[in-house]
């Protein structure tokens, strides 16, 4: 079944995407930070844009980098029964999960998310704050965004699920967790 | 009552073993759109914009990127290394220069997992070729890795303080007296298992090198994290810096110490990033998670039970405290501190705070009695970390019977805590 084996490459292929632009906004918002303490504490400089920017790239680091967790199997699990079901029990729990649990929360959170990003679009919606932030629809659609992602990355586990399932000698891109 | 029969099926779809974060979303949706429709989700981009918007919790990626890169300079091993060298000829000594580094790692980076990951790599070997009792060898060395859980910078802090609405400088300074006390009681505990059974750590044979060189060598190894120490909590405690500000000074410092050795590439740097994105997106997913659950339960009425329930306890503030204790140490066996952070305690906040109980004091005891959810058998996170790189010697029972008087020393700070609270400047 060489499709499902593409579709399963192409949603990991999305979700490591995901994850590079989140690693890249983690290692900007290091030094955003810094860089305001910085000039804050040195030269009494604070630049409300830049503040922002921190929220904004922080944002990123997390709302990315939760479909990327998916595909790498990072979310923690209560793994008391889990670690013990066979590699077939364990893939239809994860394909009754993506069916049940993620995919119904996606689509309501995306559709809600949506309006509210387009809202703010219209209004052409800003920064409160004197030298702040324009064009505060950028940031608000990365709700949606990160929540679309999150569905194709529960589509992966669907994918590989089946993979698991038809042909349990096929290696998947599936990994084991990897917890700090 | 909805709300009430939705706790239990969540904690009981938890056992299917599928991540956490969307099963609390996927039973909070289910159960919502039953009580209120599906309108009730609305609120959820609001919900979301307010943590994109929180910057105290913008300090849990800083902090969790500045220990990934720390452990990536090998610090550890250094630290370990020097301090058994220089401790080891007294009985019990790895074990006690174990705790100390355990306490400094601590204190500087906080990540629990390295720690242990680092302990169990270096200081077991080490105790285990000079006959130390395997049991007594595992228990140091999961309690001393978990140290990081109470000793500030700690990310359960950082979670806590934003959960209770308490400042998080206030709550890493409060818990460096109970911090310290724990350290103080797990080098008594080693010296007093060795007065009595020296076979169990025996001295190491002198070595060739002279102690002034051990001495040098144990400095050097020490000026590091002691440095990042003290700009990281040095600039909190003062006053100078915000959490968040002073982790990313920690951050940065953590780099340039990186540089320092020559361990510091830009392969290095986009692997700590990216091991922060994991860990990150783990704690904010179940944080989403949360909010979906937490925003239900307010809706259909069952914060309202519960309170009312707690509020009505015998023994008004003494009986909350007992249970909501008792509740958060056997939740912990079963789910981890970010999940008992982000839904737990914010259903207990409100009561704390009718009954009149002080937060700040009430957030240390938490984190407390979070801590030995890492030590208890058989979900404790630092068992499988040391089982993950023990040699196959050890089995998993010697490390469950290790960790038990460890286990008891926190249980014990935590009742001193809890009847004493004066004595911790509460």
């Amino acid at each position: 079944m060489p499709l499902l084996l593409k579709l399963d490459h192409c949603f990991a292929n999305l979700a490591r995407l995901c994850g590079v632009l989140a690693g890249i906004a983690m290692i900007l918002l290091l030094f955003n930070v810094f860089y305001d303490v910085v000039m804050r504490y040195a030269f009494n400089d604070v630049s409300i844009g830049m503040q922002e920017l921190e929220w904004h790239l922080f944002s990123a680091v997390f709302l990315l980098g939760i479909p990327y967790a998916i595909r790498e199997n990072n979310h923690v699990r209560v793994d008391i029964l889990y670690d013990r079901w066979s590699v077939k029990t364990q893939a239809f729990i994860n394909l009754f999960g993506s069916f049940v649990f993620i995919l119904p929360f996606v689509v309501l959170v995306t559709y809600y998310s949506m309006s509210f990003a387009f809202d703010a679009y219209e209004m052409g919606e800003g920064s409160g704050d004197p030298g702040g932030l324009p064009f505060r629809w950028i940031i608000k659609s990365l709700i949606p965004l990160s929540f679309i992602m999150m569905g194709l990355a529960s589509l992966g586990m669907i994918t590989s699920a089946l993979i698991d399932l038809t042909q349990p000698s096929e290696k998947h891109e599936m990994p084991k967790k990897n917890l700090l | 009552m909805l709300g009430i029969i939705m706790f239990v099926v969540a904690l009981l779809m938890l056992l299917l073993g599928f991540p956490v974060a969307f099963t609390f979303a996927g039973v909070a949706l289910f159960f919502g759109v039953l009580a209120e429709g599906f309108e009730l989700f609305a609120f959820m981009p609001y919900r979301i914009q307010s943590v994109m918007e929180n910057t105290i919790l913008m300090a849990i990626p800083l902090f969790i990127f500045m220990g990934v890169v720390l452990q990536k300079t090998r610090l550890a091993e250094q630290l370990l290394i020097a301090m058994a060298q220089l401790f080891g000829r007294i009985n019990g000594g790895i074990a006690i220069s174990t705790i100390l580094v355990g306490a400094l790692l601590a204190a500087s980076t906080g990540v629990v997992g390295a720690s242990v990951v680092a302990m169990g790599l270096i200081s077991l070997p080490s105790m285990l070729k000079h006959n130390y009792d395997k049991a007594l060898s595992c228990g140091t060395i999961c309690a001393s890795g978990t140290l990081g859980q109470i000793i500030p910078p700690s990310i359960i802090l950082i979670i806590l303080g934003d959960v209770l609405g308490i400042p998080v400088g206030e709550l890493f300074q409060a818990a460096v007296a109970p911090g310290v006390l724990l350290i103080a009681l797990y080098i008594g505990y080693i010296l007093f298992i060795t007065a009595r059974n020296p076979e169990k750590a025996p001295a190491l044979p002198a070595s060739p090198e002279s102690t002034a060189v051990q001495f040098k060598q144990a400095v050097v190894a020490i000026i590091p994290p002691l440095a990042l120490m003290l700009v990281v909590l040095g600039s909190i405690f003062s006053g100078i810096a915000t959490p968040t500000e002073s982790s990313a000074l920690g951050g940065v410092g953590a780099i340039i110490l990186a540089v320092c050795y020559r361990q510091f590439d830009t392969k290095m740097l986009w692997e700590s990033a990216n091991e922060t994105v994991k860990v990150t997106a783990m704690v904010f997913a179940i944080l989403i998670g949360a909010t979906a659950f937490s925003m239900t339960f307010s809706y259909s009425g069952g914060d309202h039970i519960l309170e009312q329930w707690l509020m009505n306890l015998p023994g008004e503030k003494w009986g909350f405290l007992i249970l909501s204790m008792l509740v958060i140490l056997v939740l912990g066996f079963f789910i981890d501190f970010v999940e008992i952070s982000f839904i737990i305690i914010p259903l207990l906040a409100p009561v704390a705070e009718a009954l009149g109980i002080s937060m700040a004091w009430f957030a240390i005891l938490i984190a407390m009695n979070l801590q030995t959810s890492f030590l208890t058998p058989p979900f404790g996170f630092s068992l499988f970390y040391l089982k993950g790189v023990a040699p196959a010697s050890i089995k998993t029972q010697d490390i469950y019977r290790g960790v038990l008087p460890f286990i008891s020393l926190q249980i014990f700070v935590l009742f001193l805590l809890l009847i004493k609270p004066s004595w911790f400047g509460f």
